[in-house]
């Protein structure tokens, strides 16, 4: 009899400790939801630098009600630029706050042309969109290059562009 | 997976000295000669049915399995088993964009339960098993919203068709099973499950597999009702000593 509870104290004990193991393997889904194309700055040199802009504004051309995404935003170092879920192409407007440019320096555009695709990943994030970007333009009023590091637009805080600025040293 | 396997490894270590302290026991039989087995080499057949599935869908649970078990048992010790099932799922999570449906698919499990107190007289076992099962499952996800913020732009009625998916996975089990009546029995059990591969064809990763259930969480839950043919005139125990 007491042997039998033994066996019992030690089923109970292993049930318990399957309880709690099962708990520990939850998955984490970022507040981003769908993936969205995040910018990084940097100076250029060899090899560029992480840098920072002083005060940016960002919106997005024909966003609906014109409103703005980063307003002034101070010493930035990088930013989310996300994708219309109901368009194939969205342009983004860069607007450098610092009065001692010139004003033919002021703006920049970044423009992307995509293709979507509604995905299910895991429960807890649900449905998406994944993107993959097929075309990337910018200007060069102020900025000196850009490049596309991947086309895939993912939701994790990996950059999809970098856009490098010449420095004043 | 690497922890996952820790963790098998770890309750196979703690229900060790379970088994290596039931053999140590002197068993003599009616005759009075000293067996090594209590229990006949063939001690029947068992037939049983899980109704927690069935419960759990009573009191809201949008998905199931609806299953059934056969199984053999061997000095009533080795239950060589079989567990077959249908797994249906319409399921919308709280929070969720969506809607996760799986069509009724079948689903099997073999396995091995190995009764711990295999020496002992009395009216049950407490046993621990492991598993392998598969299954193949159609499923889709329908009434899905998406939504842009920024550009205030809100998508609904969408869907992602219909995916494919062959799954197979391990189970470790803990489980008691009692006797009510002849050979009428009731019992519990626990696993802890481990996916090995989940094949997909289509946009979606499966989520509810069929007789492994939500792909996120690894524990299961059984309470069977089971019925046990025994060979006639062997299910007489002899005392222990």
């Amino acid at each position: 009899m007491v042997r039998g509870l033994k066996y019992l104290l030690r089923a109970v004990l292993v049930s318990v400790l399957l309880l709690l193991f099962s708990s520990c393997g939850e998955e984490y889904c970022g507040e981003s939801g769908s993936g969205m194309p995040l910018v990084g700055i940097y100076a250029l040199g060899t090899p560029p630098v992480e840098a920072e802009i002083e005060s940016l504004t960002v919106y997005g051309v024909d966003q609906k009600s014109d409103s703005i995404l980063y307003d002034k935003a101070s010493k930035i170092s990088m930013f989310f630029t996300p994708l219309n879920i109901s368009a194939d192409s969205v342009k983004y407007v860069l607007r450098y706050e610092n009065s001692q440019i010139a004003e033919q320096y002021k703006r920049d555009t970044l423009t992307y042309k995509y293709s979507k695709r509604l995905e299910f990943e895991t429960p807890e994030c649900g449905a998406m969109y994944s993107f993959v970007i097929n075309e990337f333009k910018y200007t060069t009023h102020s900025i000196a290059y850009a490049e596309l590091v991947t086309p895939e637009v993912n939701n994790l805080e990996s950059q999809t562009v970098r856009i490098y600025y010449a420095t004043e040293d | 997976m690497l922890q996952k396997i820790k963790i098998i490894l770890l309750l196979l270590v703690l229900l060790l000295p379970v088994g290596v302290q039931a053999k140590k026991s002197v068993i003599v039989n009616a005759q009075g000669d000293t067996v090594r087995h209590l229990h006949p080499k063939f001690n029947g057949i068992t037939i049983g049915a899980d109704l927690a599935s069935p419960v759990m869908n009573i009191i809201g649970q949008k998905y199931g399995n609806y299953e059934m078990s056969i199984d053999a048992g061997f000095y009533n010790r080795f239950y060589p088993i079989y567990e077959f099932g249908i797994s249906y799922a319409d399921e919308t999570p709280d929070g969720g964009n969506y809607r996760y449906k799986v069509s009724p698919s079948f689903y099997n499990r073999v396995g091995l339960n190995y009764n711990i107190l295999y020496n002992k007289d009395i009216p049950g076992m407490l046993y621990v098993g492991l598993r392998y099962g598969f299954s193949f499952a159609n499923y889709e996800l329908t009434d899905i919203t998406v939504s842009s913020p920024y550009w205030e732009e809100i998508q609904t009625g969408l869907s992602i068709p219909k995916s494919t998916s062959v799954a197979h996975w391990g189970e470790l089990l803990l489980g008691l099973q009692v006797k009510l009546y002849k050979g009428l029995m009731m019992g519990w059990n626990v696993r802890y499950k481990l996916l090995f591969a989940d094949s997909q064809k289509g946009n979606a990763k499966q989520w509810i597999i069929p007789g492994f259930g939500k792909s996120n969480s690894p524990l299961g839950f059984s309470f069977t009702i089971n019925y046990r043919f025994s060979p006639k005139g062997k299910d007489k125990l002899p005392q222990i000593q």
